[in-house]
């Protein structure tokens, strides 16, 4: 019943909250144009044509065409699959290995804790995309081994923010009201602490996809990425910088769409923030 | 009369004027900075292998014999040479030389350097002195070198920097620290050197040649090809040695660009190695050693078209047809109309004749700059005509270098670069000697053209070895083991300070020589 009306209580916030619509509508159009590509790209995204190179915008190719002659407007609608998967996908592994290893350490607290934590911390201690890079170096390229190199730096966010949460959580009468009635210690996580700890890690799960895209969209950039031609976005940006004085267009529109959908999720994010934050609730 | 005189005297000073405003005649002075894409690695000839080490080389030291622009062999260190017997090779040396420490180059520093090279203590990256069976001094200024056997490419191997002569006290003042201390008697003498950032080289009065025109040289490295076209542009640098494919037509206008046929063949190798290729471990069998299949794929690549979508403007002037410049003296013009041409349909019918209608998976081992990503994605569009998946993969350089070379791939987008002389480019790219890191990735085996280019490296006649090598050039372009792409041209953008600075075929920068000395406003 409380469920419920939380959900009603979160819906409601977050459309009355211009900012979170916004990123929502964003976020949707670009869902629907990755699951309806096949059908409104106008022409195979990988289709070579040298005689149409680097074609400014025009009534045939709405966004122009690449050094190749492909079809720019084809390629980003088949990069948002990429893009939104990689995010989607990069943010559910990191979530999950977080927030399992967030709330063993916390629930478990002790030497599980502190040897958890502190690889936590060793994998902090670098930056995303240098660790993203590291990842990448030793994997190989690969849309797999991108989702990877995006998920793990995003580990220790999720397992600390669980941690602090489940640590409050432990304390609290009902969890204890459980362990007296000898309740078993998974069926404590499972059922008391983790859906009263979860509402921050899905905030900032939501915030977190943006950061993956970037990752791997810098990874891309950076020739670590998928293996061409497949259209990714990072990589489009990246192979348009030889061409920024004569062609602007082959890096302005991706970077426009990586502007894009990060800056949806980031609305939408921040939105979701907002409505789940006790602080704010009426 | 007095009238006359005086439109004379006054048309006359005009003309002082004139010329000295406009600056006909060299300027001495000033600083000339170029741009390298990389920091060079070390600037000891013995131990250096990369062409920026090289170019930099080249300004501090000389050598023996070297390329003249016109890629003939002339004189350089030696007034004369003799070749008395086919393994015996005299050289005299110019007996005005001084190194940058003030001692007179001798006979004995070229023997001295000559068995650094050959000396397995060295640890040399490539024993470029694998054909010197001795080395001596006659005299002060004589030396004699004796072969294991006929070479004749000999004069062309000590024309390369890595054998530029050295003075034996400095290596021994300096140990290791001479690679970033370098002393020799090139126009040139080294000031500085910091990583990633420049090597400032000033002028050395006591040239043989004569005075350096410039004061001083830096080299800085800029690796991003578009920044350096940037700083040519807004004169932050005043040579650059590379352009992006696509700038070139731009920068012809606005960077005066000069495009030179250069001497680097770019060719897609097809890995013919029997058991190595990832095709080998998925089918039990490669392909590619079926004529049929070879001939597909150069069919099916419009080589031609190809060209013109990546270097826009020049793509026909830099055709090959072969693994030999075309302005080589070997150069067999017969391997043009033995060309294969592009005929997707011929292409797909050889396929199917050969077994393999429906294609196969394979992998393409390419290097990263920008031209040969675009032709493997062309390539991997291409070979999808004719059912064949290819997946492209681009590891750093020492990863593809080793694989390269152990045969881990199944086509190749590489490039190879040598001295002008025919046996740099046939026997390294086409001799079973040399399979993987020798320079025949393609894995070529042919017992003909082999025993031809042995002859043709032993010969003692020019005749002779043209006709070898023309022979074993006729052989290649049947088996079509490559399928060529082009003569990477040599670039060289300048400021419009800059005179008489011409790109050299080799992609080195010529600043002093008997024809050149190059100066800035």
């Amino acid at each position: 019943m409380r469920k419920q009306s939380l959900i009603a209580e979160t819906l409601r916030k977050l459309c009355r909250n211009k900012g979170a619509m916004t990123g929502i509508v964003i976020i949707a159009m670009l869902l629907l144009t990755a699951m309806l590509a096949p059908i409104i790209a106008p022409s195979d995204p990988n289709a070579i044509d040298l005689g149409n190179r680097l074609l400014t915008p025009c009534a045939t190719h709405l966004f122009g065409t690449d050094q190749f002659g492909r079809d720019i407007l084809s390629r980003i609608i088949y990069g948002s699959q990429i893009s939104l998967a990689v995010g989607f996908s990069a943010v559910a592994v990191g979530l999950l290995l977080g927030v399992l290893i967030g709330s063993s350490a916390g629930y478990y607290g002790g030497i599980v804790d502190h040897f958890l934590m502190r690889t936590m911390d060793t994998l902090y201690a670098f930056p995303a995309v240098l660790l993203a890079l590291a990842i990448m170096g030793i994997l190989g390229q690969g849309l797999l081994n991108l989702v990877l190199a995006a998920a793990i730096p995003s580990i220790p966010g999720f397992a600390r923010v669980t941690r602090s949460t489940v640590l409050a959580q432990r304390e609290t009468v009902y969890v204890e009201a459980a362990r007296a009635y000898g309740a078993s210690s998974r069926r404590i996580v499972w059922k008391y602490v983790l859906p009263n700890s979860i509402a921050p890690v899905i905030v900032m799960g939501a915030l977190r996809i943006s950061t993956a895209i970037l990752v791997a969209s810098s990874l891309s950039f950076l020739g670590f990425g998928i293996q061409p031609p497949t259209p990714e976005w990072g990589a489009m940006l990246s192979a348009g910088r030889g061409f920024i004085v004569r062609a602007p267009h082959l890096s302005i529109i991706p970077g426009l769409f990586i502007m894009l959908v990060v800056l949806g999720f980031n609305l939408a994010g921040d939105g979701l923030r907002d409505a789940l934050d006790p602080r704010l609730r009426g | 009369m007095r009238k006359w005189l005086k439109y004379f005297c006054t048309a006359t000073l005009l003309l002082v004027v004139l010329v000295s405003v406009s600056g006909l005649g060299a300027k001495v002075g000033g600083t000339l900075t170029i741009a390298l894409a990389k920091d060079p690695v070390t600037l000891d000839p013995t131990m250096a292998l990369d062409q920026y080490s090289m170019e930099i080389i080249d300004q501090v030291f000389d050598r023996l014999v070297r390329f003249d622009l016109d890629g003939d062999l002339v004189p350089s260190l030696v007034v004369s040479w003799e070749n008395p017997e086919p393994t015996r090779w005299v050289f005299w040396l110019r007996e005005d030389v001084t190194f940058h420490n003030g001692r007179t180059l001798t006979a004995e520093d070229v023997v001295w350097t000559m068995h650094r090279m050959m000396d397995p203590e060295t640890k040399a990256p490539r024993q470029r002195l694998y054909m010197v069976k001795e080395v001596r001094a006659v005299d002060e200024f004589t030396v004699e070198f004796v072969l294991n056997e006929s070479f004749a490419p000999f004069l062309a191997i000590l024309a390369n920097p890595g054998l530029s002569i050295i003075p034996k006290e400095e290596i021994e003042r300096l140990g290791d620290d001479f690679a970033r201390n370098p002393v020799g008697s090139g126009p040139f003498r080294f000031v500085s050197w910091i990583q990633d950032k420049e090597v400032v080289l000033d002028r050395f009065a006591d040239y043989w040649v004569a005075e350096p025109n410039l004061d001083k040289v830096i080299f800085r490295p800029i690796p991003e090809t578009s920044v350096a076209e940037m700083s040519v542009l807004t004169g932050d640098v005043d040579v650059i040695e590379d352009v992006l494919p696509d700038d070139v037509e731009y920068m012809k206008t606005a960077g005066n660009l000069q495009v030179m046929p250069g001497g680097g063949y770019y060719y897609v190798c097809i890995n013919m190695h029997p058991e190595r290729t990832s095709l080998y471990e998925k089918t039990g069998k490669n392909p590619f050693l079926d004529l049929r299949v070879r001939q597909a794929l150069n069919l099916a690549f419009d080589t031609d078209e190809v060209l013109n979508a990546v270097y826009p403007g020049i793509g026909d002037s830099i055709r090959a047809y072969g693994t030999l410049p075309p302005a080589s003296w070997a150069y067999n013009e017969v391997i043009e109309a033995l060309a294969p041409g592009y005929d997707l349909e011929r292409a797909k019918q050889l396929m199917a004749e050969a077994g393999y209608a429906d294609g196969f998976e394979c992998e393409i081992l390419a290097m990263s700059d920008a031209a040969r990503q675009a032709i493997a994605i062309i390539l991997q569009a291409t070979l999808k005509k004719l059912n064949i998946e290819a997946t492209i993969d681009s590891p750093e350089f020492g990863t593809l270098l080793q694989r390269a070379n152990d045969g881990d791939f199944d086509l190749g987008v590489f490039g190879w670069s040598g001295s002008p002389d025919p046996h740099d480019y046939l026997y390294w790219l086409l001799h079973s000697d040399n399979w993987g890191s020798g320079g025949n990735n393609a894995f070529y085996k042919n017992a003909p053209v082999d025993k031809l280019l042995d002859y043709g490296a032993t010969a003692s006649t020019l005749d002779e070895r043209k006709s070898y090598y023309e022979a074993a050039q006729v052989i290649v372009a049947v088996e079509l083991p490559h399928i060529a792409l082009y003569w990477k041209p040599e670039f060289l953008a300048k400021t419009s300070r800059v005179h008489d600075l011409q790109a050299h075929f080799q992609g080195w920068f010529t600043l002093v020589s008997p024809e050149v000395n190059v100066w800035v406003e």
